[in-house]
């Protein structure tokens, strides 16, 4: 009887003790408070200018968030490349600022303008991905080559315009700033755990 | 059995709690969390003005943010102030830029002749007309903007989310600069994390939102 008393006692903080390890692992990534608006799967960017040097990373991140079947799959629809910008939800642009110690940056777009457009105060109707050419070219994640270095910052940007934050609790994640030693360059479960909380 | 099953109960929640713990600390813990410094609003460069239309505001993907990481790719490390405000402008796609004059008290790192220089920051207040015509027609017309939207005065803060500089005027800071081509003129790398506030021999981390010693910002 008393092997039974201990058994169940043990067995239940075993339970209890492997759960919240697991559970901490499966959280999704810090979001946004506010929205963006466009139809979440009618999704397309549009590349400005010399925006088009970078469609290979931007097609491999677009490609990466993009998850149709199975558990965890998401709305995410279709998140190709248009030739209209007008139906477009992410613009790329490129800039060159070797002065500015940032790889690329978002900025959130309302249309039409009748309201304040930061991520902290209102919804975006579309974002702008600004990407800096000196650092987008000599890129380097942990071992990752250039253009998986660059997918990484795309699929970061990308996470922001869905409404993502950063995540800069964990190097595991696409949402971690490089300066927080972002070791992955593929999206992860916990941002698109984040990214389906945005969009179920 | 009864008496085990709440021992199991008690111990499960202890282990949740301290999980609960776990997931509230920030990505560095300060070591010594205080308040953070107060600026007078009509000193900042960028206060609130109800002629504004629109404010955009953007996230980064920082390369150095830490004041360690800044301070150690930074050429120029001064303590100073900015005395005036020289203006904003915009350049090509709604990328807006401000310049600031520093009086210069002290020198931490780098070489330096002259007690005032320029410093260039990324963001800040232009009229809407500037910004729309940095703009291509088609991003123009994506946002939205009629001509007969736009009256004289309105304007455009365009910022760095929670790391735009807004400096206010003649408060002590640390600058942890970039050189830029053109002489004595230097640039805030990491936006508002290259320019740290400054009281009694420390400095203020906006990540860990504590103060530190200004000697642990060149210690490796």
């Amino acid at each position: 009887m008393k092997i039974c008393k201990f058994l169940s006692v043990l067995f239940i903080s075993l339970y209890f003790f492997t759960l919240p390890s697991n559970f901490v692992m499966a959280l999704p990534g810090p979001v946004l408070p506010y929205n963006l608006r466009w139809n979440i799967t009618d999704i397309q960017y549009y590349l400005v200018g010399s925006a088009v040097n970078y469609a290979t990373p931007i097609d491999a991140a677009s490609k990466n968030w993009w998850r149709p079947f199975g558990p965890g799959s998401n709305n995410l629809h279709p998140n190709t490349r248009t030739y209209d910008q007008q139906q477009s939800a992410i613009d790329y642009y490129t800039y060159s600022d070797i002065y500015h110690n940032a790889n690329a940056y978002t900025k959130f777009i309302l249309n039409p303008n009748k309201l304040e457009v930061s991520p902290f105060l209102s919804d975006w109707s579309f974002g702008r991905v600004f990407m800096n050419i000196p650092y987008m070219n000599s890129a380097q994640g942990p071992g990752f080559t250039l253009l998986q270095s660059q997918q990484a910052i795309v699929a970061h940007e990308q996470g922001h315009v869905f409404g993502l934050n950063e995540n800069n609790l964990t190097p595991y994640s696409i949402m971690t700033q490089s300066a927080y030693g972002r070791s992955v360059y593929t999206v992860q479960q916990t941002d698109n755990d984040a990214f389906n909380m945005k969009h179920p | 059995m009864k008496k085990s099953l709440i021992s199991g109960f008690v111990l499960c929640l202890v282990l949740l709690s301290g999980c609960a713990e776990v997931q509230k600390l920030p990505a560095s813990s300060p070591s010594s969390a205080e308040t953070a410094p107060s600026m007078t609003a009509s000193s900042l460069f960028f206060a609130e003005d109800p002629q504004q239309k629109l404010i955009l505001a953007t996230t980064a993907d920082y390369v150095l943010m830490t004041p360690q990481q800044v301070s150690s790719k930074a050429d120029l490390v001064v303590l100073g102030q900015f005395v005036k405000n020289l203006g904003s402008w915009v350049e090509e796609n709604g990328r807006v830029y401000t310049k600031g004059l520093v009086r210069v008290m002290g020198i931490l790192k780098g070489e330096l002749r002259e007690r005032e220089i320029e410093v260039v920051f990324n963001g800040g207040v232009v009229p809407l007309s500037d910004y729309l015509r940095s703009l291509d027609e088609a991003s123009v017309k994506k946002m939205g903007i009629l001509p007969q939207d736009i009256t004289d005065g309105d304007t455009v803060f365009d910022h760095f989310g929670p790391y735009q500089a807004n400096p206010a005027l003649n408060q002590p800071y640390l600058f942890l600069l970039n050189a830029m081509e053109k002489e004595n003129t230097w640039f805030l790398g990491s936006d508002a994390l290259s320019m740290l506030s400054v009281k009694d021999e420390q400095y203020f981390d906006k990540l860990t939102k504590s103060w530190n010693p200004v000697r642990d910002l060149f210690q490796p």
